[in-house]
């Protein structure tokens, strides 16, 4: 009996905890709204660009990699990974201004509140997890287990549609409270600052740790910021020859093979005829220089310039046809040891089969003897230590 | 006749408001349910594309990670916080109290934050590039930098609290 009451009592003065703290400008709901409509736009971001990566890698048939502009690839993954960044400080505070609500009681009002209720469990749990696996992954540190790019990528379109789904609940809401005064002013000579002011330090405060967050990271892409990307995973010229290496020739277990003096490129498939260049009949060929930025989906990346052949002179030499797509293929392994250039891209003057960057010879971790360099394409396909250019019909 | 309360009639947001009872049925009109309709269709081509790659995307491992970390923050992390804010507010004087406890917060998170990078746990061997700064010494910096405005915060309201 009496423990009955006393757990009565506990669960009034909880209650009462939960309503006071509401009455508290951070847990309103207008602070949730403003919170809200930064998040989600954040989170729109991500999910845009993170599908422009997706198409990249994996075209479907409707889609064809543009080869313009230049540096379209290096934004959208600067931008997603800076955006990712940015959000981290807005979910949390987000979180916790609406944690109170967690624990409304009843659990629902309607079957409509119910169902809303439940949707945000995947809204939460998928926001939560596609920021902390992203992260984890810029860091290169790979605690899940499975493959990350294929986790990321689904919880993607879970947590989207949850978002979808929040949105339509709170639609109508989010207009009310924003379109309408915030609260009047505090009493008069009252000690307590005014609600606005609680509400606006609270929102500075989490638009500030935002901030901080991205001019201490955003410097990896952001070339001219390099200096302040003190908690950067990555430093635009921190690698072999002055920039970053995705993979380096030791960890792809070619140094053998790229340094074989027998080394040719074999361009064949459908030519009129095949041919295989040694490194020095490569360098015999009319070079060109480009410069393009190597832009990896991590959110990192550096422009260099590059020298070597167009990769449709090859073409031409071989007696490729007009508009052909080709896949490059490299001597590592794995995942990433060939990829496909489509028409426009392998048309595009600064396509480079490029054999030096910055006035130097390519290095080994930078795709010695031969790399493929070309315009708005994923870090991971641009191809290195190439062996084969196979030419489709 | 029926009075109308002031802020009802100013349009003005109210205690009700802030304590945000959204419940009544009347907020989930079309939309909502538009939402939920395109909102659970996305969901369903989530779990349909997890399992069609289940070799790479590991469902069972992966749904444990997702609701793992909301679990862990709904469960352990906002707990924790809410205390230790009531404790700190408790504790500290009013003048300093906001912006500690601001810089508090912000310091955790960037602290957090910076755990890969300190334990350098995606530092490779044979790759120089990866995880290349002093990371120890540049969380110390930003660590400065975030206790510097937080005492400028409260420096300028000491001085303006004395005028």
């Amino acid at each position: 009996m009496t423990k009955t009451m006393s757990a009565t009592r506990l669960a009034r003065s909880f209650a009462a905890q939960r309503d006071k703290a509401l009455e508290d400008p951070r847990h309103s709901q207008r602070s949730a709204a403003i919170l809200g409509i930064s998040l989600g736009a954040c989170f729109t971001v991500c999910f845009l660009t993170g599908l422009y990566s997706h198409f990249a890698q994996h075209p479907p048939g409707w889609f064809t990699l543009p080869a313009s502009p230049t540096g379209l690839y290096r934004i959208t993954q600067g931008l997603h990974v800076a955006t990712g960044i940015a959000a981290v400080p807005l979910l949390l505070a987000k979180l916790w201004s609406v944690y109170p609500r967690f624990f409304q009681w009843p659990i629902a009002q309607s079957l409509a509140h119910l169902i809303e209720r439940i949707s945000l469990i995947p809204l939460v749990a998928g926001a939560l997890f596609m920021l902390f696996s992203g992260i984890a992954n810029i860091d290169l540190w790979y605690p899940l287990p499975l493959f990350f790019p294929t986790g990321h990528y689904w919880v993607a379109w879970l947590t989207i549609g949850a978002m979808v789904m929040h949105i339509g609940a709170k639609a109508t809401i989010t207009r009310q409270v924003l379109t309408r005064p915030p609260a009047a002013a505090a009493p008069v000579g009252g000690v307590e600052p005014d609600d606005r002011i609680v509400r606006r330090r609270f929102l500075t405060m989490v638009g500030g740790a935002s901030a901080l967050l991205t001019i201490v990271t955003i410097g990896q892409t952001v070339e001219p910021l390099k200096e302040l990307a003190l908690l950067a995973p990555r430093h635009p010229d921190a690698g072999d020859s002055g920039f970053p290496v995705n993979n380096t020739a030791a960890e792809a277990h070619v140094l053998e093979q790229i340094t074989s003096p027998g080394y040719k490129l074999e361009v064949d498939g459908a030519v009129a005829t095949p041919i295989a260049l040694s490194l020095a009949e490569l360098q015999a060929l009319p070079q060109r220089d480009a410069e393009l930025p190597i832009a990896c989906v991590e959110g990192w990346s550096a422009s260099r310039v590059w020298r070597g052949v167009r990769l449709r002179d090859l073409l031409d030499a071989a007696g490729a046809a007009a508009g052909v797509s080709v896949t490059v293929h490299s001597f590592e392994n794995g995942l990433y040891a060939s990829s496909e250039i489509n028409p426009g891209q392998a048309q595009h003057p600064d396509t480079l089969l490029a054999l030096a960057v910055n006035g130097a010879a390519l290095s080994p971790d930078h795709g010695y003897p031969v790399r493929l360099i070309g315009p708005d394409r994923p870090g991971v396909m641009q191809t290195k230590w190439l062996n084969r250019i196979e030419v489709h019909p | 006749m029926m009075a109308v309360p002031d802020d009802i009639a100013t349009g003005a947001e109210t205690a009700a408001d802030r304590a945000g009872e959204d419940h009544s049925s009347h907020s989930y009109g079309a939309t909502f349910w538009i939402a939920l309709v395109i909102g659970w269709f996305m969901i369903a081509y989530a779990v349909w594309g997890m399992y069609a790659q289940k070799a790479d995307a590991n469902p069972p491992g992966l749904l444990k990670w997702v609701f793992g970390l909301a679990l862990l923050h709904d469960a352990i992390v906002a707990p924790v916080v809410t205390i230790v804010g009531l404790v700190a507010a408790w504790l500290l004087p009013e003048r300093s109290r906001g912006p500690i406890i601001a810089a508090l917060g912000v310091s955790v998170l960037v602290a957090v934050f910076s755990i890969p990078l300190l334990r350098t746990f995606g530092k490779r061997e044979l790759n120089s590039s990866t995880l290349p700064l002093g990371y120890g010494r540049n969380l110390a910096i930003v660590l400065a930098a975030i206790w510097a405005v937080a005492a400028m915060a409260v420096i300028v309201r000491t001085v303006r609290a004395r005028r």
